[in-house]
């Protein structure tokens, strides 16, 4: 009886049914754009990938080149934001120093992602003492805070990209385990969990096919924002003279640089501290607007 | 009845430890969900076990399937104790056990499509690959009243008897021989109620099944039972042929519980067991007999001495000092 009125409400179920994943992804796309703040964030995130990628075609000069000439040069027409204390352009150096920025804040992002999402994910499974102890060794972590953290791992493994990278993102871990813990807590008591069990599925299936893609909703966002902290991270590094060396053009060096002349040039610095600003405006504003358009509750 | 035991189950006790304390936690006491609980499912029949909420039905069904691990007892399958079978032994019988559960809501993996839940138990017991594994979930599809398109939906996208029904293709994929319906209907409308019972059944006769039924629903389980267990705070206080727990009921409990149904007739005048207060808490269990607090013929042996499962008649066990001859 119910199957003879299913098939009469959708009378042309194979055009419908063709690609339900097309579909999905059709209906996230308008809910997206319906998100002004979502729209904003990835234009302003999509523009400084672009620039990343192209910044030999889009840079008017090498970011390398000294001209002592026009040292501390005001923005003009020639010099669109004008030149540094050793004469070289800093647009063009804003435009490599997104290579470094964005590097870092996805590289280390990444590495935080693979760290911290099993262990959230055994700590919320397996609970009891195991928990406890993936969960308190964590607070340690987040005790510090993490620039000084990152900072004593640079230190202690030298100021190479790897290592900004391998620091920051191991600084990062404790919040994405947290975030994977108190999802896999609730999701790991519905129902389907059990059934998965039932039908004799391993625990790693359970924890990787059933678990984890109903935890993924948060952990996106978090990653989103959490791109921009490391941008930040990256760039305060740089600040103090533990990120990318001189002469690589990075945002937060060429600030730290520009911190002596803000009287006399003040554009050294402000340029780049611009940079910094709508990098990372633009990924909060993704992860806010990612935030809305994943929220179950606001499915329609 | 000569029947073949397929599930028997002996003293089953599950106590959930309270405990109290953070890092040196210590046990204050326990829940005791189910206490000392005994009784066999033969091949082929389907056993009702009813009870109020909180009484410990569900928890009896998922210790029996080790979701839940017991605290002592016995649980045997075809004559082996599953109790003591290590995890990939355990894996193996999966194929023999299945559960259907109450909410199909929650029972369903919302990022798979519905192909993939029911091959997914096909994928882990490597019981059918490629174009076969497709053609074995089209069938389930058809055996449970879908269509085979819809296995390329989501379930979101489908009510609540239709949910249910991809709950029991995912059962039945193994071919099971035991199936465990966590009160499978109590979810759904009235209407959607009948014709998954309706399906259970069927299913029953075409693939020869053994169900053991939980369920709070008392007319749901007369007409699908064939012996019936009522549950009381953790223990069976009756058990018997369905026609002669529903006719002639020993307990005092089971009274109650049989008055409360509802009769179609507004002329009918009947005697009512109203019981008063609430159930007890199962974790300070009333002494003696645990029904004693609220048991409209309570002696004064019920408050101390806890009564024994005794044979009436045939194949009705009845645990009440009342009976005692």
């Amino acid at each position: 009886m119910e199957v003879a009125t299913v098939v009469e409400q959708n009378s042309h179920p194979q055009a419908l049914d063709a690609h339900p994943r097309l579909k999905s992804m059709l209906s996230f796309c308008r809910r997206f754009a319906k998100s002004k703040s979502a729209v904003c964030g990835l234009i302003l995130v999509v523009s400084v990938l672009i620039t990343a990628i192209f910044a030999p075609q889009l840079a008017p000069s090498d970011p390398y080149a000294i001209n002592l000439l026009k040292r501390l040069a005001p923005p003009s027409g020639e010099e669109l934001l004008g030149r540094d204390d050793f004469g070289r352009d800093i647009l063009s150096r804003i435009i490599y120093g997104s290579r470094v920025s964005l590097l870092v804040g996805i590289a280390s992002t990444l590495v935080a992602l693979t760290i911290g999402v099993p262990l959230g994910l055994v700590a919320g499974y397996y609970g009891g003492r195991l928990d406890n102890l993936i969960m308190r060794f964590l607070d340690i972590m987040m005790a510090f805070p993490s620039i000084l953290l990152a900072l004593t791992l640079v230190a202690a493994f030298g100021a190479s990209m790897v290592s900004i990278i391998l620091a920051i993102g191991v600084v990062s871990v404790p919040k994405y385990a947290r975030i994977t813990r108190s999802s896999t807590l609730s999701v790991k008591s519905m129902e389907y969990i059990e059934a998965a069990k039932m039908l004799g599925a391993s625990t790693f299936r359970v924890l990787f096919v059933h678990i984890l893609p109903n935890c993924l909703a948060p952990i996106i966002v978090y990653a989103t924002m959490g791109m921009a902290s490391a941008i930040l991270t990256e760039a305060g590094l740089s600040f103090l003279g533990m990120g990318a060396q001189p002469p690589t053009p990075s945002w937060g060096g060429m600030l730290a640089n520009g911190r002596e002349f803000l009287r006399t040039a003040p554009h050294i610095a402000t340029f780049p501290g611009l940079a910094i600003m709508l990098t990372v405006l633009g990924f909060n504003l993704l992860g806010d607007g990612l935030r809305d358009v994943l929220d179950p509750r606001l499915k329609s | 009845m000569a029947a073949e035991a397929l599930l028997e189950v002996k003293n089953l006790v599950k106590h959930f430890p309270i405990t109290q304390g953070i890092i040196f936690s210590k046990k204050v006491g326990a829940v005791q969900a189910v206490d000392d609980v005994s009784f066999t499912v033969n091949k082929g029949e389907t056993l009702g076990l009813v009870g109020e909420s909180g009484c410990g039905k569900s928890t009896t069904g998922r210790v029996i399937l080790r979701l839940i691990e017991a605290t002592s007892g016995e649980v045997r399958f075809e004559g082996r104790n599953i109790l003591t079978l290590n995890a990939k032994e355990m894996r193996e019988l999966r194929k023999d056990m299945q559960i259907i559960f109450q909410d199909p809501y929650a029972s369903l993996n919302p990022r798979m499509t519905v192909g993939d839940i029911i091959a997914e138990p096909l994928k882990i017991h490597g019981l059918a690959k490629g174009k076969e594994r497709q053609k074995r979930v089209q069938e389930l599809l058809e055996v449970v009243g879908l269509a085979s398109y819809h296995a390329r939906r989501y379930p979101h996208e489908f009510s609540g008897g239709q949910r249910q029904r991809i709950g029991i293709a995912r059962a039945l994929a193994v071919r099971p021989k035991l199936i465990i319906c966590d009160e499978p209907v109590s979810a759904l409308d009235v209407s959607i109620q009948a014709q998954v019972i309706n399906l259970l059944q069927d299913l029953q006769k075409e693939f020869g099944l053994t169900y053991l039924f939980i369920a709070h629903d008392l007319s749901v389980v007369k007409h699908i039972s064939d012996r019936v267990a009522v549950m009381y705070l953790g223990k069976i206080v009756e058990l018997a042929d369905k026609y002669e727990l529903f006719d002639n009921a020993q307990h005092p409990y089971t009274q109650a519980l049989l008055s409360a149904i509802p009769v179609p007739d507004p002329h009918y005048k009947r005697e009512r067991t109203i019981l008063q207060g609430d159930v007890p808490s199962p974790i300070n269990p009333p002494s003696g007999c645990r029904f004693h607090t609220r048991c409209p013929k309570v002696m004064d042996i019920c408050k101390v001495q806890v009564p024994e499962s005794v044979e009436v008649s045939p194949n009705h066990w009845v645990a009440c000092h009342l009976v005692r001859k």
